[in-house]
């Protein structure tokens, strides 16, 4: 059943297309039949922390028959998202403390009309997806791309002076504000002890190591570092997204992409685990942590609020994924790894759950 | 012997330089001798039993200097010997200090990358060439510094024997030489 969401969703994809369609076809772009981008879940996809725009990504070919991708907004947060993601991305390889960190696919196209911004970008080809590469590969070029990243970071005055106006830069008091958003939006929704519980002795957590997430602040870190922002291809990592850079703690993309891979690639976080306690400090093995228990918090918020927009299979799945994180956060407050059984259970349910337009969205994503 | 080691670069600083001090602090804190370090950051990464005062680096260029100056003449009286590692904002402070109070040090350039801007400003080289002059001995680390950083332990890959060895082999005899240069052996 369609409900008020996904119906706003749908209205805004047609105009959009046409337009882009419209547009584009002059200039030697066509727009592919199928969009796999805007298919199942990603009419709820906005982040906790931020109004969030609804920016559209398609995949087209030029006149010369090479695949591309365009992204495209009207509505003012999709514009200024795409905006600054262009100024991060021409930036970052511009600040000499930062240079040569990310490498970006090349831009083909930037216009903006009729209340519209659309970007166009060559689409990276690769082999194989990050996930089906051997898992030696996975690691190497995982810990490259973080290592890289901590390499980049705000010693100086000068520093701070030629990034602040561009991207963001988050100290410890960032982070105690938005655990808090994260918290109250999930006690916000349940009653339950066991995760009011959770959530505070989460805050007591991060609140009784304020130092050490201060310590590792003030590096080039990329929020959502995890398969489907970044492609491989000669051995170059290319980023996709660019708007989730900032400089904050060290360990923000470390505990991101441990995170995803409790659920996708288990023996890949076991690995990255293991190079943190064999090669860490204790205390930037605890920052890690930190830092992973206040990614869980945010993801657990961000299914919180997903689920007012949800109906039937959908809800039920977000509900299911709130529960899972939930184990998952308990665990990672005892430095464990949740239970395998109860990553699998979850797994089978959420195949179950969703919709075939997800599982389009879903292939070779990651 | 009191030691007091001063460096711009220390973890969670993640270049080379910084990796070599925190190992050099540890050897000598492994022996007999009372050591501190006077490290510019916000919040060092500790070693046991050592002393590390931060010099806070986010101010501008002549506020960050004074304040190492500060911080090294607050040292002076608990100090017997300085190891100073390269980079000038650590050479100007220090060697205004000792100016005023000239107490015996040993140079140590880790740092190849700062040592060459240096050498290209006609004031940064004279300071150098000044503090290597004065020194009781400069140690000059060679063109590559990793064998002197603890080397990375892959999880996938067999453990790196043979770089642990040359690690500890490295530093046995690079402390000794340290060591062995302070008691003017």
């Amino acid at each position: 059943m369609e409900n008020n969401t996904t119906h706003t969703w749908n209205e805004y994809v047609a105009t959009q297309l046409k337009y882009v369609t419209d547009t584009l076809l002059p200039l030697g772009y066509t727009l592919d039949t199928t969009q796999p981008h805007l298919l199942g879940e990603r009419f709820l996809m906005q982040a906790v922390t931020t109004t969030g725009g609804r920016k559209l990504i398609l995949q087209g070919k030029n006149q010369d028959n090479q695949k591309v991708i365009i992204k495209v907004a009207s509505d003012t947060q999709g514009k200024d998202e795409i905006k600054h993601e262009r100024l991060c991305r021409s930036l970052i390889n511009s600040l000499n403390f930062a240079y040569g960190v990310f490498t970006a696919p090349q831009e083909l196209l930037f216009i903006e009309k009729d209340g519209r911004v659309i970007a166009i970008q060559e689409f990276i080809e690769q082999t194989s997806t990050f996930l089906e590469r051997p898992l030696l590969e996975q690691f190497d070029f995982a810990l490259h791309s973080l290592k890289a990243q901590a390499q980049a970071q705000i010693t100086t005055r000068g520093h701070f002076r030629s990034i602040s106006n561009t991207f963001g830069y988050y100290e410890v008091a960032d982070y105690f504000k938005n655990a808090d958003l994260f918290i109250d939006t999930i006690s916000s929704m349940f009653s339950d002890q066991t995760i009011l519980n959770t959530l505070t002795t989460a805050r007591n957590y991060l609140h009784e190591h304020k130092e050490r997430i201060a310590q590792y602040t003030g590096f080039l870190t990329h929020t959502d570092f995890v398969p489907h922002n970044f492609r491989i291809r000669d051995n170059t990592v290319y980023l996709l997204d660019f708007s989730s850079i900032r400089f904050g703690n060290k360990h923000e993309s470390w505990a991101r992409f441990l995170n995803f891979m409790t659920l996708y690639n288990h023996p890949l976080e076991q690995a990255v685990l293991k190079y943190a306690d064999q090669n860490f400090s204790p205390e930037e093995r605890e920052s890690l942590q930190l830092m992973r228990v206040y990614r869980l918090l945010e993801i657990i918020a961000y299914y919180c609020t997903t689920t007012k927009n949800s109906t039937g299979d959908l809800l039920t799945l977000n509900q299911n994924r709130i529960s899972f994180w939930h184990e998952v956060l308990m665990a990672e407050l005892q430095n464990h790894r949740v239970e395998r059984a109860v990553v699998s259970a979850y797994q089978s349910t959420r195949d179950e759950l969703r919709s075939q337009g997800e599982k389009e969205r879903q292939k070779g994503l990651h | 012997m009191r030691f007091t080691i001063i460096s711009p670069l220390f973890p969670p600083d993640t270049a080379p330089p910084a990796l070599y001090t925190k190992v050099l602090l540890s050897k000598l804190t492994s022996t007999t001798n009372s050591v501190a370090g006077v490290v510019y950051g916000h919040i060092p990464e500790s070693v046991r039993e050592a002393t590390i005062i931060p010099v806070a680096k986010r101010m501008n260029v002549s506020g960050r200097l004074l304040q190492m100056f500060k911080t090294i003449r607050s040292t002076v009286s608990t100090t017997d010997m300085y190891i100073v590692c390269n980079g000038p904002s650590v050479e100007v402070p220090f060697l205004i200090a000792q100016l005023i109070t000239s107490k015996p040090y040993i140079f140590i350039v880790n740092d190849i990358q700062a040592e060459r801007t240096s050498s290209q400003s006609w004031w940064k080289h004279t300071l150098m060439v000044r503090l290597k002059k004065n020194a009781i001995r400069t140690f000059t680390i060679a063109e590559t510094i990793t064998p002197y950083c603890p080397p990375e332990i892959h999880p996938l890959l067999p453990h790196p024997t043979e770089a642990v060895e040359k690690f500890t082999s490295l530093w046995e005899i690079h402390s000794k030489e340290i060591l062995d240069t302070a008691y003017g052996k």
